[in-house]
C-alpha cells in the first residue's frame, strides 16, 4: 500500500474545473515531483492533499494517507505542508520555537518541559542551530523555511506536501533546503510530494514525476527518463524550452554607468536614535547599449537597490548614476527626458499592475512623458501595438489585470515598459515567475528587441541558468560590492570568488541537475 | 452581500429624500402651536397624533429628519475632504509631516468624540451648523488614519515605482493610482462616520445643543417629550425609532460596502 494513494480525484469551482481525474500514488521514502504551467492544478492538488481546499471547493474522488481519508482534523498528524512563502507562513508574533511547539501542542504533548525538548529535537533535524527564542523577522529565508519544515514534521507525519517550497529563496538557500528535503526522505523514509514549476529542483530531489496540464495528469514516469525523454507535449515545452540564441548586436557606447555607488538606508528607532544598514558599498557598473549585462547574487546583496537606483526610483548616498551622460536629479520635471529612455519591468506582476486600471492605460501611462503629449487617439493606438508586440490580444486594453493569468500580466508590464521605446530596460527578477516555455519566449522577444534597436538590458536575477542564457557580462554582488565580473562563459566555467562558486555550484542545469541526482542516490 | 449595501442606500435615500420634502411641504406646520388640540391620539388628520403643544407628530418628524441627516452627510464630508488628503500627505511624506499630521490626530483621539463636540458647540454656540462643524472635527482624525493606512499600502507596491518610472510627481500618483485604491475603505468609513454623525447629532440635539427651537429634530423631539413617556410612549417611540432605521441603514450601507471591497 502507498503512502499517499490519490484516486480519480476532481475539483470544481463552480463551472471552472481545477481538477479532472487524477489519480496518483506516492511510496514511503519516496519523492515526487508535480510539475505544471501555472494554472494547471498543481496548488489545488497540493491543497486536496493537506486538506486545506476552500469550503466552495466540489470535490470528487478520494485522497488517502496511511489508508485514511484526509480530513481537516488528520492535518499535521497524516500531512505536513510546506509552504510557498516562509515570510508569511510563519506567525510574526511568535518566536521560532513558539511556533513550533505550537504544533506539538495541539498534537497532544501537554508537559512543557518535554515539549521544550522535542522543539529542540526538531530543530537539530532541520539543521537550524539557532536560539528557538528567536523571532521570524531576524532569520534568513533559508532559516525561516527549516522553521517551517520543522512544523511541518512536528506532528509526526510521514507525508510531506511542499509548494514550491523554494521559490523564494536565492540559490544557495534554495540548494540548502533541496539538501535537506533528501536528507528527511532517505533518512526517516518520509514521502514527499514536490509541487515545483523549477525543473533543475525536481530533477534534483524527484524519483517519479507527474504532469498536469488544465487539471490533467497527462505524464507520469521516473524522473529522470521522462525529463530526459518526454512524451507530452507539456513536458517537452517546459524541460527544453527553445532558448533564444544570445543577442550579437554589438556592444556600443556606455549607457548605464554607476560610479561608486553607496546607499544606507537608516531606519528610525526609538528616541531619534537612528542606526544605518549599508546595502551598497562602492558599486561600479557599465552597460552598453546593445548589451545585457546580469547582475546576480543571494537575498539581500543589494540587486533590487541597484535597479532602484540605475530607475532614478531612489538616490545614491554617494557615487552616482549616469544614463548616457546624464544623472538622475530626483526632480520629478528634470527627470522626465531620462525617463523617457529607462524603462523598467518588477519581479511580481500581481503587484506591479495598478488592479484598479483597465490594461490599455497602464500600457499606455509611461506615453505622458512624450512631448508634446500624444492625443488619446495616439495613446490607445501606441498602447494597442505594445500589446500586440508581446503576443496580447486587442481586447486586452479594456480589461482588468485581475482578468489575465501570471504570464499574461508581465507581458502587460513588459507591454508598458516597452511602449515608449527605451534605450535601456531593468528586468528585476522579471522572468523568474514566468513558466520555462513563457520565459523563453519573452526573452527572445527582448533578444531581438536588442538586434533591432540595441536595447541595453540590466538583467537583476538570482537565476543563474537565465543570466547565463541571455546576457553577456554577468556581474556577482555580495554584500553591496561587486565581487567578480566578466564574460558569461568564462565567468560560469571557472569562477574564482568563493560566492561566485557558490551561486554556480548550487544552480545547476536540468542535465546537470539529473547527473548530480543519479550520482548522489545510485539506483537501487 | 449586494442586498444589504442595498437595503442600506435604499433607506437611508428615502429618510433624505422625506428630509427634502419636509423643506418645502408637511402635511402640517411642524412650528404650529396649537394647544387646543393637544396630545390628540393617531386619526386621519394626524395618522400619528399630535404631541404636548398640538403639533402634528407625522409633520415634526419629517422636519426633524434635516438636522440629523444634515448633520451627519456635512460632518462626513468634512472629514473625508479634510483628513483624506492629509492621510496622503501623511502617507507620502513619511518624517516630519507624517509625525505632525498623525500625532494631532492622536491628541484629537484622546478626546472622546462626544466631550470634544460638547466642548466645540460650547465656543461655536448652539444650532446646527455648530454642531456639524463639532462632529466634522472629530471625523477629521478617523479618515487621516484610514487613508494613511490603506495609501501606504498602495504606495510600496510596484505599480506605484512603474508609474514614478512613467515620469508621474507625488500628485499624479495619488491622483491616478493611489485613491481609485484606497476609495472602497474611505467609502465604507464614511459610510460609518454617517451613522456616527446621526448618533452624535440625536446626543446633541437631545442636550438641546442642535437644533433650535422652533426647528425640530428627532433628538430634541425625545428630550422635550420624556415627561410623557409613561403617558403618551409614542411621543418618544416614533422619534427613537426614526434614529435607529436611520443609524441602522448606514451601517447596513458600510456592511455591504465592506463585503463587497472584500470580494
Amino acid at each position: 500500500m502507498s503512502l499517499l494513494e490519490i484516486e480519480r480525484l476532481s475539483v470544481r469551482y463552480g463551472s471552472d474545473t481545477a481538477l479532472e481525474d487524477v489519480s496518483l500514488r506516492v511510496a514511503a521514502g519516496e519523492v515526487v515531483g508535480l510539475v505544471g504551467r501555472s494554472g494547471s492544478g498543481k496548488s489545488t492538488l497540493a491543497a486536496a492533499v493537506s486538506a486545506l481546499l476552500p469550503d466552495e471547493a466540489e470535490i470528487a474522488g478520494a485522497v488517502r494517507i496511511d489508508g485514511r481519508p484526509v480530513s481537516p482534523a488528520a492535518r499535521g498528524r497524516l500531512v505536513g505542508t510546506i509552504f510557498q512563502e516562509p515570510a508569511t507562513a510563519l506567525n510574526p508574533a511568535l518566536t521560532v520555537g513558539g511556533q513550533v511547539a505550537e504544533v506539538l501542542r495541539a498534537g497532544g504533548l501537554r508537559d512543557r518541559r518535554r515539549r521544550d525538548a522535542a522543539v529542540a529535537a526538531l530543530l537539530s533535524r532541520v539543521g537550524l542551530a539557532i536560539d528557538p527564542g528567536r523571532y521570524p523577522h531576524d532569520l534568513s529565508g533559508g532559516q525561516r523555511q527549516r522553521v517551517g519544515i520543522a512544523m511541518a514534521i512536528a506532528a509526526g507525519s510521514k507525508l510531506l506536501v511542499a509548494d514550491e517550497p523554494t521559490a523564494a529563496l536565492d540559490p544557495v538557500a534554495r540548494d540548502e533546503i533541496a539538501g535537506l528535503l533528501r536528507r528527511l526522505v532517505a533518512q526517516e523514509r518520509i514521502g514527499l510530494l514536490l509541487v515545483s514549476h523549477d525543473l533543475p529542483l525536481v530533477a534534483g530531489l524527484a524519483d517519479r514525476i507527474a504532469v498536469l496540464d488544465a487539471g490533467r495528469l497527462v505524464e507520469e514516469g521516473p524522473a529522470a527518463g521522462r525529463l530526459r525523454r518526454p512524451a507530452s507535449a507539456t513536458l517537452a515545452a517546459l524541460s527544453a524550452p527553445a532558448a533564444p540564441a544570445m543577442s550579437s548586436a554589438g556592444r556600443g557606447a556606455p549607457l548605464l554607468v554607476a560610479t561608486d555607488v553607496a546607499r544606507t538606508f537608516r531606519e528610525a528607532r526609538c528616541c531619534w536614535s537612528r542606526r544605518g544598514t549599508l546595502v551598497l558599498d562602492g558599486l561600479s557598473l557599465e552597460v552598453a547599449s546593445g548589451e545585457t549585462v546580469a547582475v546576480v547574487g543571494t537575498s539581500g546583496s543589494g540587486k533590487t537597490t541597484l535597479a532602484r537606483l540605475a530607475l532614478g526610483l531612489d538616490r545614491p548616498d554617494r557615487g552616482a548614476i549616469h544614463v548616457d551622460g546624464v544623472r538622475w536629479t530626483g526632480r520629478v520635471a528634470a527627470d522626465r527626458p531620462l525617463r523617457r529612455r529607462v524603462q523598467a519591468v518588477f519581479q511580481d506582476p500581481a503587484d506591479s499592475l495598478d488592479p484598479a486600471m483597465a490594461v490599455g492605460a497602464i500600457v499606455a501611462e509611461p506615453l505622458g512623458l512624450l512631448s508634446p503629449p500624444p492625443s488619446p487617439a495616439a495613446r490607445a493606438a501606441h498602447a494597442a501595438a505594445a500589446l500586440a508586440e508581446v503576443g496580447l490580444p486587442a481586447d486586452a486594453a479594456e480589461r482588468l489585470p485581475h482578468a489575465f493569468s501570471g504570464g499574461q500580466r508581465q507581458r502587460i508590464a513588459l507591454a508598458r515598459a516597452l511602449v515608449l521605446r527605451p534605450d535601456l530596460l531593468v528586468l528585476d527578477e522579471a522572468l523568474s515567475a514566468l513558466d520555462p516555455d513563457l520565459q523563453a519566449e519573452v526573452a527572445a522577444l527582448l533578444v531581438r528587441l536588442q538586434a533591432e534597436r540595441g536595447l541595453a538590458l540590466l538583467l537583476i536575477t538570482h537565476d543563474l541558468q537565465l543570466a547565463g542564457r541571455l546576457a553577456h557580462g554577468i556581474a556577482v554582488v555580495d554584500a553591496g560590492r561587486i565581487v567578480e565580473q566578466g564574460e558569461t562563459a568564462a565567468l560560469l566555467a571557472t569562477p574564482r570568488h568563493p560566492v561566485t562558486a557558490a551561486l554556480v555550484a548550487a544552480s545547476p542545469g536540468l542535465e546537470q541537475a539529473l547527473d548530480r541526482h543519479e550520482r548522489d542516490r545510485p539506483i537501487t | 452581500m449586494r442586498r444589504r449595501a442595498w437595503a442600506g442606500a435604499g433607506l437611508l435615500g428615502f429618510a433624505i429624500a422625506v428630509a427634502l420634502v419636509a423643506r418645502v411641504w408637511t402635511p402640517w406646520d411642524a412650528g404650529a402651536i396649537d394647544v387646543g388640540h393637544r396630545l390628540l391620539p393617531g386619526s386621519i388628520a394626524h395618522p400619528l397624533g399630535t404631541d404636548q403643544l398640538g403639533r402634528d407628530l407625522l409633520s415634526m418628524l419629517m422636519a426633524g429628519a434635516g438636522p440629523p441627516l444634515g448633520t451627519a452627510m456635512l460632518a462626513t464630508l468634512i472629514g473625508a475632504l479634510i483628513g483624506g488628503p492629509l492621510g496622503l500627505i501623511a502617507a507620502a511624506r513619511p518624517g516630519l509631516a507624517d509625525d505632525v499630521v498623525t500625532r494631532t490626530g492622536d491628541v484629537l483621539f484622546a478626546f472622546p468624540a462626544l466631550v470634544l463636540a460638547l466642548l466645540l458647540v460650547a465656543v461655536l454656540g448652539p444650532g446646527v451648523l455648530p454642531v456639524a462643524l463639532a462632529v466634522g472635527l472629530v471625523n477629521i482624525p478617523v479618515f487621516v488614519r484610514v487613508a494613511r493606512a490603506a495609501a501606504r499600502a498602495v504606495l510600496v507596491r510596484d505599480f506605484v515605482a512603474a508609474a514614478r518610472t512613467a515620469g508621474l510627481g507625488e500628485g499624479a500618483v495619488a491622483r491616478a493610482h493611489v485613491l481609485p485604491n484606497i476609495a472602497s475603505a474611505l467609502a465604507v468609513q464614511a459610510a460609518i462616520q454617517f451613522s456616527v454623525g446621526l448618533l452624535a447629532e440625536a446626543g446633541l440635539a437631545f442636550l438641546g445643543l442642535g437644533a433650535q427651537p422652533p426647528e425640530p429634530s428627532w433628538g430634541r423631539m425625545i428630550a422635550d417629550a420624556q415627561t410623557l413617556i409613561g403617558s403618551h410612549p409614542r411621543l418618544v417611540v416614533w422619534p427613537g425609532l426614526c434614529i435607529t432605521l436611520a443609524v441602522l441603514s448606514a451601517n447596513l450601507l458600510a456592511d455591504g460596502l465592506r463585503r463587497r471591497g472584500r470580494a
